[in-house]
């Protein structure tokens, strides 16, 4: 487990975190969220141990910890195996387990045939694959990923999402910090949400949703139905071949009495998306 | 730690033994070694010559007014002097049959002879020595003396110089040009790995992977490693230079047709290397100190150039003052601080009588003074690599060294 308590860092006259807390359970994909300068890369550079806290505890119950910065730059004029070695070389790794993991690692990521290339011939997607490689060689039990998913196209993000849901079922416990509320939503089982260095809120994602969820329904139908001459009903929008239902209160007998007029097919709660918990919690500003 | 030390060392000193520019400043040298040993074997009965045609000697017109110099102006291998009158030195001069010409006064001892060519004559002086030699002999001549004692009159004297120490007089020559090198060398080898030093420190801030790094190895680990990278490296240029003197100094009696050579005391050695060592490590990282928090390559060399210009007071200093007077009070207390005395010490030590007491002190605060600026910069590494934005003031780097 990685546990972040009542962490506080100032730099300068700037306050980048203010009481900051939060807790990643081990072999979970956890989400740091939040808008630019909220805290969140101070954060990670805090259980990096790149730079220290002012006051705060961190727990850190994982032996070897993978990072993936947001920034992504590898020395231009070495070689990838040549870069593969020195990384290894910088964790102590055993020379035959280095070769072992970047065999397995040139492979799953489909970098084999480039071994020998120059980093500076490599294009953006294939030096991002390196990075996650480097940030993997060593076998980490937690992998940081800081903004994985900032200027990748769609084939290589589906890519890295994979990776990570392999990573999950290996047992891996994943930290990524990212604005991409899709992806967030894909891949984290709990999430913290950062504003100015605060916590807003830490947890599950489902509890995070019950949290926010509004009094919406969505409710397809055989034939038509005037939904405004029902009681309590604030509002009706088209969505697909049904109707999204906006509530005065929690539809509890409202099913009941649908069913009563009309043949439902379909008939859900509308969950509201973590981009629109995002904008709702740290948005505004 | 260890390891992760050597790991970076090696990948600097890989990096830069790759480069282009150390292929030409090391393979340089051991190319000369071979073609000087090889060229000093093949002529060795001759002496050392170059392998071209040897230059032409310079044909000199002579204008005599004075009708008293030309009879005693004798041509050598180098210069031909030819007697001829004004319009015809013109002329050969325009036509290149002649290099130049000197008009002589009519009283060469009242005024001065002029020199004309179509380009500025270098030798004037050797020129004017033979004129003085032909006015000499002129001289002996009208007083009817033996013309002959010229050459005895125009000998010169030289002075050997000698250091007194307590345990007795010792030769200083040797010394004197050891001490003048080892300044001059200090001096430039701090420049340029300060200038590779400088670079290599903020390689990881420029090209982005600063945070991808520090995970795994600490900033001063880090430094640490780039530091003894780059001196590695350079270290090896300086020893292939160093093998060239030796060879040059070791086949001189083929080359020269004379042996060359000096002793240095083992005490002064000593100083030397260690002076050497310290005054880099100096140096170097008070020039970290300015470009530590740099983010652009542009801002690099501005903040080197702060840098080096600081270490060009002491460079000034040893040869404009402590040369002339190097037991002064100005020499001596400056000896003693620590900024000065990698520059300042050698300098005395070669050409003065120090006191064992100076020596010692000025190692001990120098060593003192080194360690204390390494870990301040080391520091300031650390806190800085993170930064983005302008470069540091000095405030701000004082407020750095401060911080926890």
């Amino acid at each position: 487990m990685l546990a972040i308590k009542d962490v506080y860092k100032t730099f300068g006259n700037v306050e980048a975190l203010k009481g900051l807390s939060f807790e990643v359970k081990k072999g979970t994909v956890f989400g740091l969220l939040g808008p630019n300068g909220s805290g969140k890369t101070t954060s990670i550079r805090i259980i990096l141990s790149i730079i220290y806290p002012d006051k705060g505890e961190i727990e850190i119950g994982f032996k070897k910890i993978g990072y993936m910065p947001e920034e992504r730059g590898l020395y231009p004029d070495m070689r990838i195996d040549e870069l593969i070695i020195f990384f290894s070389r910088l964790r102590g790794m055993d020379k035959l387990i280095t070769e072992k993991q970047m065999e397995f690692w040139l492979s799953r990521l489909e970098l084999s045939d480039r071994r020998k290339d120059k980093v500076k011939n490599l294009s953006k997607g294939l030096k991002q694959r390196l990075h996650l490689l480097i940030s993997v060689l060593h076998d980490p039990e937690l992998l940081i990923l800081d903004e994985p998913f900032m200027g990748l196209d769609p084939i290589a993000i589906k890519g890295l999402r994979d990776l990570v849901f392999e990573l999950k079922s290996r047992g891996k416990t994943v930290l990524l910090s990212t604005h991409w509320m899709d992806q967030a939503e894909q891949l984290c089982d709990s999430v913290c949400l950062i504003k100015n260095g605060e916590k807003i809120y830490s947890g599950s994602l489902d509890a995070l949703r019950m949290k926010h969820i509004k009094n919406e329904i969505y409710v397809e139908i055989e034939g038509n139905i005037n939904f405004e001459e029902f009681q309590g009903i604030n509002k009706v929008k088209k969505e697909g071949k049904g109707f999204i239902l906006i509530m005065e209160k929690k539809p509890e007998n409202f099913i009941r009495e649908l069913t009563d007029i009309a043949d439902v097919k379909e008939f859900r709660t509308v969950y509201p998306s973590l981009e629109d918990i995002f904008i709702e919690e740290v948005g505004g500003e | 730690m260890v390891n992760k030390v050597f790991t970076i060392t090696r990948r600097e000193f890989l990096k830069y033994i790759r480069s282009k520019w150390f292929r030409v400043f090391f393979i340089l040298p051991l190319i000369s070694i071979i073609m000087i040993y090889l060229l000093a074997r093949i002529m060795p009965e001759e002496g050392f010559k170059l392998p071209f045609k040897e230059k032409e000697a310079k044909k000199i017109g002579i204008v005599d007014h004075s009708k008293k110099l030309i009879p005693f102006l004798e041509s050598t291998d180098k210069y031909d002097f030819i007697q001829m009158d004004s319009t015809q030195a013109v002329e050969k001069v325009m036509s290149k049959d002649i290099d130049g010409f000197i008009i002589i006064p009519e009283d060469p001892d009242a005024s001065k002879s002029t020199y004309f060519s179509l380009t500025v004559e270098v030798e004037i002086d050797r020129l004017a020595g033979f004129l003085t030699s032909a006015a000499i002999k002129n001289r002996l001549y009208e007083r009817g003396l033996e013309i002959s004692l010229a050459e005895e009159l125009r000998k010169r004297i030289y002075i050997t110089p000698k250091k007194i120490t307590k345990k007795g007089e010792k030769s200083g020559g040797g010394l004197i040009a050891v001490g003048i090198s080892m300044v001059i060398f200090l001096y430039m080898f701090i420049v340029f790995a300060s200038q590779l030093m400088a670079r290599s420190a903020v390689e990881e801030k420029l090209n982005g992977m600063i945070e991808l790094i520090l995970p795994d190895i600490s900033p001063s680990k880090l430094l640490l490693g780039k530091l003894l990278g780059v001196t590695a490296s350079l270290l090896c240029i300086a020893t292939a230079w160093f093998l060239v003197g030796f060879t040059v100094i070791g086949n001189a009696v083929y080359i020269f047709q004379k042996n060359i050579a000096f002793t240095l005391p083992t005490g002064i050695l000593f100083y030397f290397i260690a002076a050497f060592l310290l005054g880099y490590t100096l140096y170097t990282s008070f020039i970290l100190l300015f470009v530590s928090s740099v983010s652009s390559e542009q801002e690099v060399n501005q903040a080197m150039s702060v840098g080096v210009i600081v270490i060009m007071i002491p460079y000034f200093l040893t040869f404009f003052w402590v040369i002339k007077n190097p037991n002064s009070l100005v020499s001596v207390v400056s000896s003693l601080i620590p900024f000065f005395t990698p520059l300042v010490m050698p300098m005395r030590l070669s050409i003065a009588t120090v006191s064992l007491w100076q020596a010692i002190l000025s190692l001990f605060l120098l060593a003192v003074s080194t360690w204390g600026i390494l870990i301040l910069a080391g520091k300031v590494y650390r806190l800085s690599m993170l930064m983005v934005g302008k470069p540091l003031r000095l405030s701000e780097i004082i407020r750095l060294i401060r911080m926890k």
